[in-house]
C-alpha cells in the first residue's frame, strides 16, 4: 500500500480528476447533441442509440485521453530525474504496478462515469423504456477491460521512453486506427488485432441497419463478441509482462 | 596501481559495462576504506558516473560484482544494501510541483525515517526558512541541497555523490564542499564522491581513485597521490649548446621548456659538479630552481588528458 499512496501524494490527482470530468463532460454534451433533435420516435430507440455512440465516442476519444493520463502519472518521475532515487529505495516493479493501480482507478472512475452519463442522458432526455442495465454493465465491463488494456501500453510508454511527445502521439494514432478499421468490417482479424478498434468491436453490443430510401436508421441487439474479448485478453497479458519486464530491466 | 585498504565498505571486481560495442567500465576494482572521503576522479566521459550507477544497481554490470558492507549485491539483497546507502547521482531528484518539505517526506516514507529527522535535515542543509516552497521556484544550489538532505535522511553509513558541485557558484561549491568534509566526523559516514575537478578532490578527499577511458588508473590515499609529485631541476643559462653538451657529457637526461633545462631530482653533490663545470665552461648561469609537480601535472600525466581539465 505505501507505494500506492506516495503515488496519491506525487500526483496532481486534483488535475487527473479534472481531466476525467472533463472526458465525461464531452461525452455528455456529445449524447445530448445528437438526441437535442430527435424526434419521439427516434427516442424510443433512445437507449440503443446512446449505446451506440458512446463505444464511437470511445474509439475516438479514449486513447487520447488515456495517454494524457499515463502520461501525467509517469512525466512526474521524468520531470525531476526521481527514477534513481526511487529505484535505490523501493523495488523497481512496486514503482511499476503503485502506477498501473492510481491509472487503473482512473480508468474505472472514467467508465463508471461513462455508464451514469448514459443513465443521466436518458433520464434527462425522458427516454420512454426503463434504462438497459444488462447491456449497460456489459459495455461498462468491455470498455473498461479496453481502457485498461490501452492505459497498460500508453503506461509502458509514457515511463519507459522519456520524450512524452512518442506516447501522445501514439495515443492519437490509436485513436485515427481505432475509427479507420471500424469501417473494415471485411477484415475481423485485423480489427481485433489493433487494440483501439476493440472500443468498437468489443464495447458495441448492437449492429445498426441504415435504410436510405427512409433514411431511418434501426438497432439490434448482438451477442458479445468472444474474438474481441480474447483480443483485449491477450494485448492485456501481453502488454502487462512486457511493462513489468521494463521496469525489471530499465537503467537510469 | 590498486593500493591494499583495509577494511573496504565497497569494492569492485573485474567491474564491466558495455553499451554497444564500447567498453564504458573497463574492469574496474575499487576499494573504497571505511569512514573516509574517497575522491573518484576522471575526466568528463570516463566512466565515474556509469560505475557509481552499478554500484547502486541503477545500471546492470556487463560483467563483475559490487560487494557493499562486506556483501555482495544481488538483484535480491540489492535493496536491503541500499537502506544504507544515501546517494546524489549527476542531478538532484525531486518533484517540483511540491515542497521541499514534501519532498523530503515522500523520500523519508520510502526509507521507513521518522519525519522529525526532516526539519533536522533542513536546517543542516540550510533550507528550513524555504521548506514549504515549491521545489520548482528553488535555485540550482537549493535543489543540491535538497538533494544532499534526501540522501542525508537516515544519516545512511555510506554516501554516494556523484559531481554534487555541479552547476553550483563558487560560494555554492566552497558550502557544499565544507558540508561533505564534515560528514565523516559529524555523522560517522564515508562518503564516495566523484568529480572531474581535481582541485575539488584534493579539497576534500583521503583516498583517491582516478578512472580514465573506464579504467582505473590509480587508486590510493591522496597522500601517496601527492608524494608521487617528484619535482624537477630547472635552470637556465646563457648558451644552450653549451650546456647541452656539458648534459651530454655528464649523462644527465634533459628536457627543454621555455629556455629552461629541466632536470630529473639530483642530489645536491651531482648540482655543485654541474654548476662547477658549467662555471669553467664560463657558462652563466640564471637561475636554478626546484619545481615541484603539481597534481594537475600528475593527473594529466596519468590520464594523458588535457582537455578535461
Amino acid at each position: 500500500m505505501k507505494p500506492f499512496k506516495l503515488e496519491l501524494a506525487k500526483n496532481r490527482i486534483s488535475i487527473l480528476m479534472l481531466l476525467t470530468f472533463f472526458f465525461l463532460a464531452i461525452n455528455f454534451v456529445w449524447c445530448s447533441f445528437g438526441l437535442r433533435t430527435a424526434s419521439d420516435a427516434q427516442r424510443q430507440w433512445g437507449w440503443m442509440m446512446l449505446l451506440y455512440e458512446m463505444p464511437i465516442l470511445n474509439a475516438i476519444l479514449a486513447p487520447s485521453f488515456v495517454a494524457v493520463l499515463a502520461s501525467r502519472i509517469a512525466d512526474v518521475e521524468h520531470k525531476g530525474e526521481t527514477l534513481k532515487l526511487l529505484y535505490t529505495l523501493q523495488s523497481r516493479s512496486s514503482l511499476y504496478h503503485a502506477k498501473l493501480a492510481l491509472g487503473v482507478i482512473f480508468c474505472l472512475l472514467l467508465c463508471i462515469g461513462q455508464a451514469l452519463v448514459v443513465v443521466l442522458t436518458g433520464k434527462v432526455f425522458h427516454f420512454e423504456h426503463a434504462a438497459p442495465l444488462d447491456k449497460i454493465a456489459l459495455y461498462f465491463f468491455f470498455s473498461l477491460l479496453v481502457t485498461f488494456a490501452s492505459y497498460i501500453l500508453q503506461l509502458n510508454l509514457s515511463l519507459f521512453i522519456r520524450n512524452q511527445m512518442v506516447s501522445l502521439s501514439i495515443g492519437i494514432i490509436g485513436s485515427f486506427c481505432g475509427l479507420f478499421l471500424m469501417f473494415l468490417n471485411q477484415y475481423p482479424v485485423l480489427q481485433h488485432a489493433v487494440l483501439w478498434t476493440n472500443y468498437v468491436t468489443l464495447t458495441l453490443s448492437l449492429i445498426s441497419e441504415y435504410d436510405a430510401k427512409t433514411r431511418y436508421i434501426s438497432y439490434t441487439w448482438c451477442n458479445v463478441n468472444p474474438w474481441g474479448l480474447l483480443s483485449v485478453a491477450i494485448w492485456m497479458v501481453v502488454l502487462y509482462l512486457i511493462g513489468r519486464r521494463l521496469s525489471i530491466t530499465n537503467e537510469v | 596501481m590498486n593500493a591494499m585498504i583495509k577494511n573496504p565498505i565497497i569494492t569492485t571486481e573485474s567491474l564491466c559495462k558495455k553499451y554497444g560495442n564500447l567498453l564504458r567500465v573497463d574492469h574496474v576494482d575499487l576499494s573504497v576504506p571505511q569512514n573516509a572521503i574517497y575522491g573518484f576522479l576522471g575526466p568528463n566521459g570516463a566512466g565515474k558516473s556509469t560505475t557509481l550507477k552499478m554500484i547502486l544497481g541503477l545500471a546492470a554490470p556487463t560483467r563483475g560484482c559490487v560487494t557493499i558492507f562486506g556483501k555482495q549485491s544481488t538483484d535480491k539483497n540489492r535493496l536491503e544494501l541500499l537502506k544504507n546507502i544515501g546517494s546524489l547521482i549527476e542531478s538532484p531528484s525531486y518533484y517540483g510541483h511540491l515542497s521541499g518539505f514534501d519532498n523530503l517526506r515522500i523520500a523519508a516514507i520510502l526509507k521507513g525515517v521518522d519525519e522529525k529527522q526532516i526539519l533536522e535535515l533542513l536546517s543542516i542543509v540550510r533550507l528550513t526558512s524555504q521548506k514549504d516552497k515549491k521545489v520548482n521556484h528553488y535555485s540550482l544550489g537549493m535543489k543540491q541541497r535538497l538533494g544532499l538532505a534526501t540522501a542525508l535522511l537516515g544519516y545512511p553509513k555510506l554516501l554516494i555523490l556523484d559531481e554534487p558541485t555541479n552547476g553550483l557558484d563558487p560560494a555554492g561549491i566552497q558550502e557544499m564542499r565544507e558540508l561533505i568534509v564534515s560528514l565523516p566526523k559529524t555523522f560517522d559516514m564515508t562518503v564516495l564522491v566523484s568529480s572531474h575537478l581535481l582541485s575539488e578532490i584534493d579539497q576534500m578527499a583521503d583516498y583517491v581513485g582516478i578512472i580514465n577511458q573506464g579504467k582505473l588508473i590509480f587508486e590510493d590515499s591522496l597522500e601517496n597521490l601527492h608524494q608521487k609529485s617528484h619535482g624537477n631541476i630547472a635552470f637556465r643559462t646563457d648558451s644552450e649548446n653549451k650546456t647541452i653538451q656539458i648534459l651530454n657529457e655528464k649523462q644527465i637526461s634533459f628536457q627543454r621548456k621555455n629556455e629552461y633545462f629541466l632536470l630529473p631530482p639530483l642530489t645536491d653533490d651531482t648540482i655543485g659538479k654541474l654548476s662547477h663545470s658549467m662555471f669553467e665552461q664560463d657558462i652563466m648561469i640564471y637561475r636554478i630552481e626546484n619545481r615541484e609537480q603539481s597534481l594537475e601535472d600528475i593527473f594529466l600525466s596519468l590520464t594523458g588528458k588535457e582537455q578535461s581539465l
